[in-house]
């Protein structure tokens, strides 16, 4: 479904990714696991188009989207949930949801995922009139996927979801993954946490320097010792 | 000081204060969807004032009806204006876009000076020198019909600010333009549209008021820095904030110049911008 192969990229004329390689399936959830300055973000930005690609290539269900922007990336059906929510601090979730669902391809079916959005975190529909700021971080990363989701994604990006938030809340955003993937979403997932995003997903690539240095099934990732070495013993 | 005159000054200063608020507004916009501080802006509508005056003097059109022409030539005028030079400089820095609007002041006064000289120019319209007596006010006719359309136009444009999907794209590039092309929004073309309705908001602004002034090539500037005032004391990029801010500062202006004069009454709303940005530095809406 998603092929990237060769990829290089970076910011100005210094480059972070090289040569880096990464399929997903339909239907498969997969993790891009890290440390801290890996490259994880910059390789799902580039995925998105919203990093340039220097060399490489970056093709979707056949067609080539290597350096053709992020709106091209989201009319092909590729959805990125940035690091950090990025959620629209003074606009409302329904506002936020709204603006997640603008693009051309998704905005005639907006009420209905609306509605779906609303099912699978009614905590959104309770907040539908609050401001974006002045919700707890679990409720902005809702907020972030279910604007994601309001695009009609057929592959769901998300980096760092678990990022700043309580365990409770860390549980029910993967609980949200979990039923997405059921239901048949395809979803790449970056993450630092590891042993979280391994546990959930069905196969795994480890980064490092740009690199991708490992990849695998995330059951046996979890115990290699090359991913324990990559985390300095964070597993 | 009697009752009657406190009221019309009252309404004056309305007045007064819904035209600077639209063009606060319209500043705001611009302001808005990529920082770009528009320093010609109140030059644009003197072009528009001019091209009024031009139309009037060539087929002897009134500068009412030159009013939706200048608008429609302005909106283009505007997103051919953003795609083919702001946007490749706006992306050197905010500072460039600053330079390049302090050159399209230049620009456009020496223009104005090499196509009409430097004299002083009215332009009669068929409300010029008419007045509406509602005992007991009595309101000039070209305030009144300019300043009632500042405010309809102000209304039109807050609403499609906040209610329709173009506004709530404006809006997103303002708050997260990465998060806003992730969405799939064409941020370069939501700008230049932004830009385009800023600017067409001048052409049609101009000749409406156009005969409330006399035309001089370098009219402009006071225009830009009352709405820039307007912009800061309303909390730069806030909408609700250049509206609220023009109203003031358009009822003080006219109260204190019926109470102490015009001298003073020209130095209020600097004032005012003081005395904001004293006690709330992000303007009266602002936040951060
Ligand atoms: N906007 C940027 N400009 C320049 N360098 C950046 C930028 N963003 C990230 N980097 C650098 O790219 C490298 C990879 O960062 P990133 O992709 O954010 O890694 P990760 O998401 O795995 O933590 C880091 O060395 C970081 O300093
Ligand atoms: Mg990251």
């Amino acid at each position: 479904m998603l092929e990237v192969s060769g990829l290089v990229s970076g910011y100005g004329r210094i480059s972070i990714l090289r040569d880096v390689e990464l399929r997903v399936e339909p239907g498969e959830l997969v993790a891009l696991v890290g440390v801290n300055g890996a490259g994880k973000t910059t390789l799902m930005k580039t995925i998105a188009g919203l990093v340039p690609a220097s060399a490489g290539r970056i093709t979707f269900e056949g067609s080539d989207l290597t350096g053709r922007g992020a709106e091209r990336a989201v009319d092909a059906g590729i959805v990125l949930v940035p690091e950090g929510r990025m959620v629209f601090p003074r606009m409302t979730v329904w506002e936020n949801l709204m603006l997640g669902g603008v693009h051309p391809r998704p905005r005639p079916h907006r009420e209905a995922m609306l509605k779906r959005v609303f099912d699978l975190f009614p905590r959104l529909a309770e907040r539908r009139d609050q401001k974006a700021a002045t919700m707890s971080g679990g409720e902005q990363q809702m907020l972030a996927i279910g604007r994601g989701l309001m695009a009609q994604p057929r592959l769901l990006i998300l980096d760092e979801p678990s990022l700043g938030l309580s365990p409770l809340m860390v549980q029910e955003t993967y609980g949200a993954l979990r039923r997405l993937n059921a239901e048949g979403l395809t979803i790449l997932l970056a993450e630092q946490n590891v042993k979280l995003s391994l546990a959930v997903s069905g196969r795994g690539y480890v980064m490092e320097n740009g690199r991708i240095v490992l990849t695998g099934a995330s059951g046996e990732l979890a115990h290699d010792p090359a991913t324990r070495k990559a985390y300095l013993g964070r597993l | 000081m009697s009752g009657e005159v406190l009221l019309q000054a009252t309404v004056q200063g309305l007045q007064m204060g819904a035209i600077y608020a639209l063009i606060a507004l319209s500043m705001t916009l611009i302001f808005s969807v990529g920082g770009l501080l528009n320093f010609a802006h109140g030059d644009f509508m003197a072009l528009a004032m001019y091209g009024a005056m031009a139309l009037y003097q060539a087929f002897r059109m009134d500068a009412y009806a030159a009013a939706p022409l200048m608008f429609f030539l302005f909106l283009l005028l505007g997103f051919v204006l953003f795609r083919h030079l702001v946007q490749p400089v706006l992306a050197a820095g905010v500072l460039a876009g600053a330079q390049l609007t302090l050159g399209l002041v230049f620009i456009q006064e020496n223009l104005l000076l090499l196509l009409f000289g430097g004299d002083y120019i009215n332009v009669p319209t068929v409300l010029s020198n008419r007045n509406l007596g509602v005992p007991p006010l009595v309101m000039p006719w070209p305030l009144l019909v300019g300043s009632v359309l500042a405010a309809v136009l102000t209304a039109v444009l807050y609403v499609v600010l906040m209610r329709t999907d173009f506004g709530r794209q404006v809006r997103a590039i303002t708050q997260n333009r990465d998060a806003a092309a992730l969405m799939g929004i064409r941020v370069g073309r939501i700008q230049a549209l932004a830009f385009g309705i800023g600017i067409g908001l001048l052409g049609l602004t101009g000749p409406m008021i156009v005969a409330q002034f006399t035309l001089t090539p370098a009219m402009g500037l006071d225009f830009t820095l009352i709405a820039l005032i307007v912009m800061v004391t309303g909390g730069l990029g806030n909408f609700t904030g250049s509206m609220v801010a023009g109203v003031i500062i358009g009822v003080s202006e006219s109260l204190a110049s019926l109470l102490y004069g015009g001298t003073v009454g020209a130095m209020i709303p600097y004032a005012i911008l003081l005395l904001v940005l004293l006690f709330r530095p992000h303007g009266l809406m602002g936040e951060h």
